[in-house]
């Protein structure tokens, strides 16, 4: 039987587990960072993160101020590549007090845990939010079995 | 301007808010420029909607916020004296907020005319 202390350990333990894994996890983006010192909003916790459904894996990035054009996506069965960059410099005539949103360039790759359906992908940006539904395939999508009488 | 930067917005990245666990303060990054007409200063709030940014002066005080999901973006900047506040203009486009601030005239370089004697 598990007592107070116990309990409290497992949650510290589970916390540590979870802040262990947002490092890796930053790391891993982090790594994939090509020139310049951030791909901030990737950094950030929120900046891509997959979530999954029964029909469906749904990936989101923050792209801030990047073109359409400039965004690369690349989809197989097995997953997907994404390339995406902006640059940003200083307009002309002006000074710079503060310069914090670099120009950044990702190249990433996801693989998936099951097969998805590639023809069946569909990316669109709003408001600086890449959002990229893959459909699973239908062979491994959750099946309703109907119990005979 | 730089230096001016209220302390507690630095504090504020990335962690959950009081009372609400689920919801993070970003402090998004910016770009702030000067020329001789205005200053312009660019932040990245990927995800927000135009209908969830506010955007608000008050004695010198410029603050920037917005919402998108879980995720709440708070920015303040005290800026210089002489900014023209009624003709502060802004425009969201792709997840970036650009915001020009022009100067008021009389802060403005003048060319002054030398006269021949």
């Amino acid at each position: 039987m598990l007592n107070w202390m116990d309990v409290n350990r497992t949650f510290q333990e589970l916390d540590l587990f979870r802040r262990e894994m947002d490092r890796l996890f930053n790391d891993a983006l982090r790594d994939e960072v090509v020139g310049g010192s951030a791909f901030s909003a990737l950094d950030q916790r929120a900046g891509a993160r997959m979530i999954t459904t029964d029909e469906a894996f749904v990936l989101t990035v923050d792209v801030p101020g990047v073109r359409s054009e400039d965004i690369g996506l690349q989809v197989t069965r097995d997953g997907l590549t994404l390339h995406a960059a902006r640059t940003i410099g200083v307009p002309e005539g002006y000074s710079t007090h503060r310069h914090e949103r670099g120009s950044w360039e990702i190249s990433r790759s996801w693989n998936m845990p099951v097969a998805i359906d590639p023809d069946e992908v569909v990316a669109e940006v709003k408001n600086g939010v890449l959002t990229v539904t893959l459909p699973k395939a239908a062979e491994v999508q959750p099946r309703r079995i109907t119990v005979q009488a | 301007m730089t230096k001016k930067e209220l302390q507690h917005t630095e504090e504020a990245q990335m962690r959950p808010t009081n009372g609400n666990p689920t919801r993070y303060v970003v402090t998004p990054k910016v770009d702030v420029f000067e020329n001789a007409d205005e200053y312009l200063l660019l932040a990245d709030l990927p995800g927000v909607d135009k209908d969830a940014l506010d955007l608000s002066w008050a004695r010198g005080e410029l603050t920037i916020e917005g919402h998108v999901g879980d995720r709440y973006y708070r920015r303040a900047f005290t800026m210089p004296d002489g900014i023209d506040a009624a003709n502060i203009a802004a425009d969201l486009a792709a997840g970036v907020l650009t915001l020009h601030l022009p100067k008021s005239p009389e802060v403005k370089p003048r060319k002054i005319q030398v006269h021949a004697a």
